[in-house]
């Protein structure tokens, strides 16, 4: 039996070995090929989280200096967890302490709702914020880590720059025409803005509000070479940090985005074309003591002027008489006039790369009695900024350009459109340095920088036809007459003094553009013309200095 | 042939352990590197942070009164300019009437 049954014993002691050892084998297989997946292809179900894709860094935005006017930077938003909160007066007053802007009541109703597991507390806390909450040992509150857009500069270029929301997407101005470059991150935007002269002007802006009561104001400079925008201001100012806080009044850019009727800056415009166009020389005079009758409607002049029987075109910009004005425009004819306003830009809704602009309102139709209102500014409402750039060619010797905001200014991507030959620029330019010397524009004289301008006084429309106690005063200035380099504008909406009646450009406008040119123009680079003292030779030779005499110099 | 086979399987096992330490360093090397650049992330933060700060305190609006009242900085006015030939010309360095004699071989400029 025992020798019968040992070798059955072995056979199945050898199959179980078998088994255990294949058993053994596939498991050291599994093991082993199972490591080698892990080491060389990383094992899916342990796999690291990946950090999820990051916004690019919303792109800064600075001047033509490099100053910095937007930049984004880190923030937190805290929101809590209501239903892990014991007591949400407690939690919402200790916020409350750190963060005085939060409604207490109301974040106590909030995080009092059980049901809710997430509430928003705020958003765009900045690093000292957030170390103060963490500082409360407060339940229930997480923060999670953002960006925040932030304009040091405060209200400057308020409108100009606009802003973006919590979410970073650009809402007004450049962050919003912009808005597809800066999101993608990288180099800072570079506008042609002057952070020093944009302060300058809306200081003086600022500065106005000591001697007029005003709706609202606009101002800007342009470099006449180029058309780059140095400086653009609108009046209530707002501060982009908190646009929230905006009033509708200050809301609208004044600037860009509202039309006026600017009245008589219109005079040098319509000089222009008519030399431009044969139908006037500086020699030529007219008659403008009389009242003039076009249509139905009278147009006089608000005063009597002197030598007012032989008025030439320089006295008629110099002293603003409508009357002469609407003679020069009847000479030139309406279609021509009109023509002449199309080619600088003042019939049609400007197209260029920066911010919204306001269609102009333009006449129906150029019937006689149009062309003769047109002639001296009315009837015709346009932008200040489209307005401003109706100058730029006075003084870059007859060249229309766009209007640019953003640097670099190639000098070969500007577009220039010759409206007039350099002699007429000149000229005009002449005539308007006399209504700065003589005429209605002294208020605007900035001792050594030249001015050339015209004021520009309209009633304003309303509903009921003009009303005879509102008005818009202008002052459109070219500078340094004698190589012209910058173009200001300044408009004021509804301006009335404080003290005196004096509401009319020469008292209103003409003086801010006097003392933002006096202030803005070193920052420019634009040097004074002085009449230095210089030591000159008259007597015998040899004797140097026994007589001196003055001399213009530029500085 | 069984020597070859063992031979083989540690050869084998060799290889899946330098394979396994390669792809370690290469995680840790991942980790060092997203660590730098988390570190330069907030560095770049810092940086803005600071570059905003100095962006606020020299604004024109604050340094301008700053300038004035501790300083007593204006403005620069018109006839605080000269050109750089006055400056010798005041200073009584140049007589006025003094003009450069042409080099030899120059003609005057007309």
């Amino acid at each position: 039996m025992r020798n019968e049954a040992e070798p059955a014993e072995d056979r199945w002691g050898s199959s179980r070995a078998r088994l255990v050892a294949v058993v053994i084998g596939a498991a050291f297989t599994v093991i082993v090929g199972r490591s080698a997946q892990v080491a060389l292809a990383g094992d899916a179900s342990t796999s690291r989280p990946h950090a999820s894709r990051e916004v690019a860094r919303r792109a800064d935005i600075v001047d033509r200096k490099g100053e910095l006017l937007a930049t984004t930077l880190p923030a937190y938003s805290l929101s809590a967890d209501p239903s892990v909160i014991w007591d949400a007066g407690d939690v919402a007053r200790g916020l409350a302490s750190v963060l005085p802007g939060l409604d207490v009541r109301d974040l106590t109703k909030r995080l009092s709702d059980k049901d809710r597991q997430f509430v928003w507390v705020q958003r765009g806390l900045t690093p000292a914020q957030r170390q103060a909450v963490f500082k409360l040992g407060l339940e229930g509150l997480h923060f999670q880590e953002e960006q925040v857009r932030v304009y040091p500069g405060g209200h400057l270029a308020g409108h100009l720059l606009g802003f973006a929301n919590v979410d970073g997407k650009g809402i007004d101005g450049v962050e919003r025409v912009f808005n597809t470059q800066l999101a993608k991150g990288g180099a800072p935007l570079k506008l042609t803005i002057d952070s020093g002269v944009q302060f300058a002007l809306e200081s003086e802006l600022e500065r106005a509000t000591e001697d007029f009561t005003f709706k609202g104001a606009a101002g800007i400079v342009v470099d006449a070479s180029t058309g780059a925008v140095r400086a653009i201001a609108s009046w209530p100012f707002i501060d982009p940090n908190h646009p929230g806080d905006r009033t509708d009044t200050a809301a609208t850019d004044r600037a860009t985005n509202s039309v006026f009727e600017l009245g008589s800056i219109y005079k040098p415009l319509t000089v222009a074309a008519a030399i431009e166009a044969g139908d006037l020389t500086p020699q030529d005079t007219f008659d403008v003591t009389n009242p003039i009758k076009v249509g139905s409607a009278l147009i006089h002049d608000e005063h009597p002027f002197e030598h007012s029987s032989a008025f030439t075109a320089t006295d008629i910009i110099a002293y603003s008489s409508n009357v002469g004005a609407v003679q020069i425009g009847q000479r030139l004819g309406p279609e021509k006039l009109k023509a002449f306003l199309d080619s600088v830009g003042l019939l049609d809704r400007p197209s260029f790369d920066g911010p919204s602009s306001a269609a102009p309102l333009t006449p129906a139709s150029w019937d006689p009695l149009t062309a003769a209102t047109v002639s001296f500014g009315h009837g015709i409402a346009v932008s200040p900024l489209s307005f401003v750039m109706s100058y730029v060619p006075f003084a870059n010797g007859g060249d229309y350009l766009q209007p640019l905001f953003v640097e670099p200014a190639d000098p070969a991507a500007i577009k220039r459109r010759r409206v007039m030959s350099p002699e007429t620029a000149h000229t005009v330019v002449a005539m308007m340095r006399q209504t700065v010397l003589v005429g209605t524009g002294k208020n605007a004289a900035a001792p050594g920088y030249e001015v050339a301008g015209k004021t520009g006084t309209a009633e304003k429309p309303g509903p009921d036809g003009y009303d005879p106690n509102a008005n818009v005063t202008s002052f459109a200035a070219v500078f340094p007459a004698s190589r012209p380099q910058y173009v200001v504008l300044v408009v004021l909406d509804d301006a009335q003094p404080k003290t005196g009646d004096r509401r009319t450009a020469a008292y209103t406008s003409a003086s801010i553009v006097g003392r933002f040119i006096a202030r803005a123009a070193p920052l420019l680079d634009v040097h004074p013309v002085l009449q230095e003292p210089v030591e000159t030779p008259i007597g015998p030779a040899g004797q140097p200095g026994t007589r001196t005499a003055s001399e213009s110099r530029t500085l | 042939m069984k020597r070859w086979w063992i031979v083989g399987l540690l050869l084998v096992a060799g290889l899946a352990v330098g394979l396994y330490r390669a792809k370690l360093g290469a995680r840790e090397n991942e980790d060092r590197i997203a660590a730098l650049n988390t570190e330069i992330r907030k560095a770049s933060e810092e940086v803005s942070v600071l570059k905003a700060d100095e962006a606020y305190l020299s604004r024109p609006e604050r340094i301008g009164p700053l300038a004035r009242e501790r300083l007593g900085l204006q403005p620069a006015a018109p006839e605080q300019f000269t050109a750089p030939e006055m400056i010798a010309r005041r200073a009584g360095a140049v007589p006025a009437a003094a003009t450069p004699a042409p080099a030899q071989g120059q003609q005057p400029a007309q």
